[in-house]
Order: C-alpha cells, then sequence, then structure tokens
C-alpha cells in the first residue's frame, strides 16, 4: 500500500491513489451528508482508530515505514465486527492482494471471504467495489511468491479497491452523494435504495411528447384507471434516482435493465423513451420537479379489472471488468488482481440468486370499463 | 348524487366523445358534483325567481312563453358558464372534453329549468299557464 503513497513534491504529480483517495477522504470529512466519522488504519491489529490529520498524511505519504498488512479476511472482520458496523457505511480502502499464509487456504478463497464478512449474509448489508489501478512506487507484494516474494515498481500500474460496505439505503446515499468522483469500475452487491419518489404524469403538462396517448387514462384513487381496449395506452412516469450510483443513472443503463411487470396484463416500457430531466423542464412545468428521470410505459393490455403494475430495476450480476482483472499469478505486476473473482464470489454467494431488486415501485391499475 | 352527477354527466358526454382525457379523474370526483349542484341551482333560482317573484310578488307582466324562453336561455347560458370557469378554476385543462361539458351542461340547465318550471308552476299568482297549461 505505500507504493500507492509516495512523498510527492512539486516535480512528482501525484499518483491515481493519492488523488482519488485524497479528494474521497476529504469529501466524507466535509460531506453535510455524512453525520459523523471515523478513520482507522488497519495495520496488523484490529483497525487503529487515527485523527483524520493522521489518515491525510498517510495518503500524501507521510509514512516512515509500510505496514505489514493484515490477511485480508481478518482485516475484513475486524472491520465488520467493530461496534455499530453493521448500521453505519464502513469504507475500505486497500488492494485487496489476499495470498494467504497457508497454502491449504488458496482453496477456499470464496468461503473465507464469506465466513469473514458473515454480517453481509446475516444482515444483507450492501457492498459496492470500486477498482482502480494507480502508479506504485516502492515494494510490492505479490499474492504468488515465486519466483519472486518481492518486487520494486517504479511507476507500474497496480490496482486497488475502495468497498463500500453497510446498509443497502446507506451504501446507495454514501456512493451517490459522496464518493461522486468513483472510478468506472463498479460492481454492487445487494445494493437497494430507499423507495424512490414516483407518479404517473398525466396532466400539467406542456411538452407534447410527455403526455398520455393511445386509449382512455386518467389518474384516480392514488392509481390510474385505463381502457387498453381499442388503443395501448401510452404514459410517462416520473422518478427519482438520485440515490442510483451515477452509472445506473444513465439512461441506457435504465432502458436496458428497468422491467416492467403487468400480472392480467401486457405492459412495456417504450424504446428510447428513458431520459434525464433537464432543468428547464423541471422549472416549466413543476409537476415534473420531484423526479431526476422520465421514462414512457404502454399498456397495452389489461384483462382484469384490477391490477398492479410494477416497475423495478433488478440488481445486476457481477460486471465482465471484474474477470478482465482477475488473475491466478499476479507474480509478474499487471493491473490485475489475484483471485479477485473468486474474492468477489465469496461476496456474491453472501446475498440470494437472482439477486433482490434495487428497488420497486408499483402502480394500481383499474380497468375502465 | 355525485355517482348520479358522474353517470349523467359521463354518459351524455360519451355521446360526442369516448375518449376521456388524462384528468377524468378530477372531473370524477369534484366537477361533474359540482358543476351539477350548482347548475341544478341556478336552475332553480330562476325558475323561484320567474314564477314567484316577478310573477306572484311582483306584478311585472313578464309572464309570456317569450319571457320564459328568455329566462330559460338565461339558465342554459349559466349552465356553460359553470361548466366553464368551475372546470378552469378547480385544474381542469382546456381541452375538447370540457367543451362538451360545456354543451352537456347547456342541455342539463336547460332540462332542470323546464323539470322545475312544470313542477312549481302551479303556485305562481300570474304565471300558472306559463310555458303550457297543465299538467297538475
Amino acid at each position: 500500500m505505500k507504493g500507492f503513497v509516495p512523498r510527492g513534491g512539486a516535480s512528482q504529480p501525484a499518483t491515481e491513489f493519492q488523488q482519488r483517495i485524497g479528494a474521497l477522504i476529504t469529501e466524507t470529512q466535509v460531506s453535510g451528508a455524512i453525520a459523523d466519522r471515523k478513520y482507522y488504519l488497519c495495520e496488523n491489529a484490529a483497525p487503529r482508530a487515527v485523527p483524520f490529520q493522521q489518515l491525510r498524511d498517510v495518503v500524501q505519504g507521510e509514512v516512515n515505514q509500510a505496514a505489514l498488512g493484515t490477511e485480508l479476511p481478518q482485516m475484513l472482520e475486524g472491520i465488520l465486527n467493530m461496534p455499530q458496523a453493521t448500521q453505519q457505511v464502513s469504507v475500505v480502502i486497500s488492494d485487496f492482494i489476499y495470498g494467504p499464509a497457508r497454502k491449504s487456504d488458496f482453496s477456499q478463497l470464496p468461503n473465507l471471504i464469506r465466513t469473514s464478512i458473515a454480517p453481509v449474509s446475516q444482515k444483507q448489508l450492501a457492498v459496492a467495489v470500486f477498482g482502480e489501478t494507480s502508479r506504485f512506487y516502492g515494494t510490492y507484494h505479490p499474492a504468488v511468491k515465486t519466483p519472486v516474494a518481492k518486487r520494486t515498481l517504479n511507476g507500474e500500474k497496480v490496482p486497488y479497491y475502495v468497498w463500500v460496505i453497510g446498509p443497502p439505503a446507506l451504501v446507495a446515499r454514501y456512493t451517490a452523494e459522496v464518493f461522486k468522483n468513483a472510478p468506472a469500475q463498479q460492481a454492487f452487491f445487494g445494493l437497494k435504495t430507499s423507495t424512490p419518489a414516483f407518479a404517473p404524469l398525466l396532466t400539467k403538462l406542456t411538452d407534447a411528447k410527455l403526455k398520455p396517448s393511445g386509449g382512455t387514462v386518467y389518474a384516480e384513487n392514488n392509481g390510474l384507471t385505463l381502457n387498453p381496449s381499442d388503443d395501448p395506452v401510452d404514459f410517462s412516469v416520473g422518478v427519482n434516482l438520485g440515490e442510483l450510483p451515477a452509472a445506473w443513472q444513465k439512461p441506457a443503463f435504465l432502458a436496458q435493465h428497468m422491467q416492467v411487470r403487468l400480472p392480467n396484463g401486457q405492459a412495456a416500457l417504450l424504446p428510447n423513451s428513458v431520459r434525464l430531466l433537464t432543468d428547464d423542464e423541471q422549472s416549466g412545468q413543476p409537476v415534473l420537479a420531484p423526479y431526476t428521470h422520465v421514462m414512457r410505459l404502454r399498456v397495452s393490455k389489461l384483462a382484469a379489472p384490477t391490477a398492479t403494475l410494477s416497475l423495478a430495476l433488478p440488481a445486476p450480476e457481477t460486471p465482465d471488468w471484474v474477470a478482465a482483472w482477475s488473475t491466478a499469478n499476479d507474480n509478474t505486476p499487471a493491473p490485475r488482481t489475484f483471485g479477485l473473482d473468486q474474492i468477489l464470489t465469496g461476496v456474491r454467494q453472501s446475498y440470494p440468486s437472482p439477486l433482490p431488486a434495487v428497488f420497486t415501485v408499483q402502480l394500481p391499475l383499474k380497468n375502465d370499463k | 348524487m355525485q355517482t348520479f352527477f358522474t353517470s349523467l354527466y359521463s354518459a351524455l358526454i360519451s355521446i360526442f366523445q369516448s375518449q376521456r382525457p388524462a384528468d377524468f379523474g378530477l372531473y370524477k370526483t369534484d366537477l361533474f358534483s359540482l358543476v351539477g349542484w350548482s347548475t341544478l341551482g341556478v336552475a332553480l333560482l330562476l325558475v323561484a325567481a320567474f314564477y314567484y317573484l316577478f310573477n306572484s310578488a311582483l306584478r311585472t307582466g313578464m309572464f309570456r312563453t317569450t319571457h320564459w324562453v328568455l329566462t330559460l336561455a338565461l339558465a342554459a347560458g349559466l349552465g356553460t358558464l359553470l361548466a366553464n370557469t368551475l372546470s378552469k378554476s378547480h385544474g381542469a385543462e382546456g381541452s375538447s372534453y370540457l367543451g362538451y361539458f360545456m354543451v352537456v351542461n347547456l342541455l342539463v340547465a336547460a332540462l332542470w329549468f323546464l323539470l322545475f318550471s312544470v313542477l312549481l308552476k302551479r303556485w305562481s299568482t300570474y304565471a300558472r299557464t306559463t310555458p303550457f297549461v297543465g299538467p297538475f
């Protein structure tokens, strides 16, 4: 880890680690979204509480000796065993290089990780994983110790990770509001937001493209009454997705993943209809103000007198970059981490299959006979 | 009565337009009964004024069918106006549905006026046979 934080100077630019993590701990320190924060260094024993200034010193390179480092499972266990750890967000910054001292442990990597984060299984905490490569200066200890047990690197890029562990809605909030400049490699497990603000948009709209079209549809008793028997009914819905990670707020992602269900009927998300609302639209049409996104739904069949339409974002499975960033032999430094896929398999196994939906909103429908 | 007004108006409007507007919920919960009651009240008031004020309490000589028809026209006009202003002031959007609602309420106001006339004219001093004799 020490190699990520060289003691720079005017002539030497900060490493990616120093830029990203320096910004992250600063935001954590000053953000109004956080009620209380504590900082710890995980060296070779239980996490040691340190003041913010000392952590900042470490990030900018004021470290004299390299920490010996704890084995990954012990470190995670120590973090999750801290009082209140299951009610708060824990942010773990590490290279996540896990080379067990006992050779026999190698056969059990996913299980060892899963055991070490047992509270994640028991309390269904969420885990967000962010990965980035950073220039590294100094002694690098790979997990695979042959042919060489350590190397000296001079600016080669190796990965480090930020894990955010905690109650699902808090992890979502921390990610969206504090870790705003997160790197592109992201993986989320068990992430759930609180139920977002959601409503069908029917009236008080000036934009013709947002207005309902097709058959009869009108709002009644917190739901919609509609009649798709002659013409399919198209209407817009507004939803506030401000709590989702930035990558998941992108219309392309949402269009691909959002799921519309209507038992006893037929409903779909219209292609290319998911989009972000602009400030102009929100100020011009106050009815849009509570929402970040609009999308357009089509109900083409409603067989029962009443039905419930649900709109959900199913949790994506482990993303593809994880495999690309994993290696079975990290003895030659590369932007890959030993057994990353196995480590995250351990995390993934802490949740049911398929993963629970990130959020679900429901809309009661009634047939207008 | 809300159900009565809703069925009455939506049935009559559907003669012109079967497609219901996006703010139909507002019509259903508020506008039909509000406009329905107001129209009923206005028709009753005008009937009472015609038969009991101008043709009982006062002797104005305005008992002819022409006067009655003019009062009916006033009721119908007020019906249209009420449908428009009450709907707009309660947030209804300008739409063809609102237009047909105004037309329908014109007819409904005239209908109430006719009905109340038939029911109430017999107790008028000078206009008990306006616009026609009987039935009571």
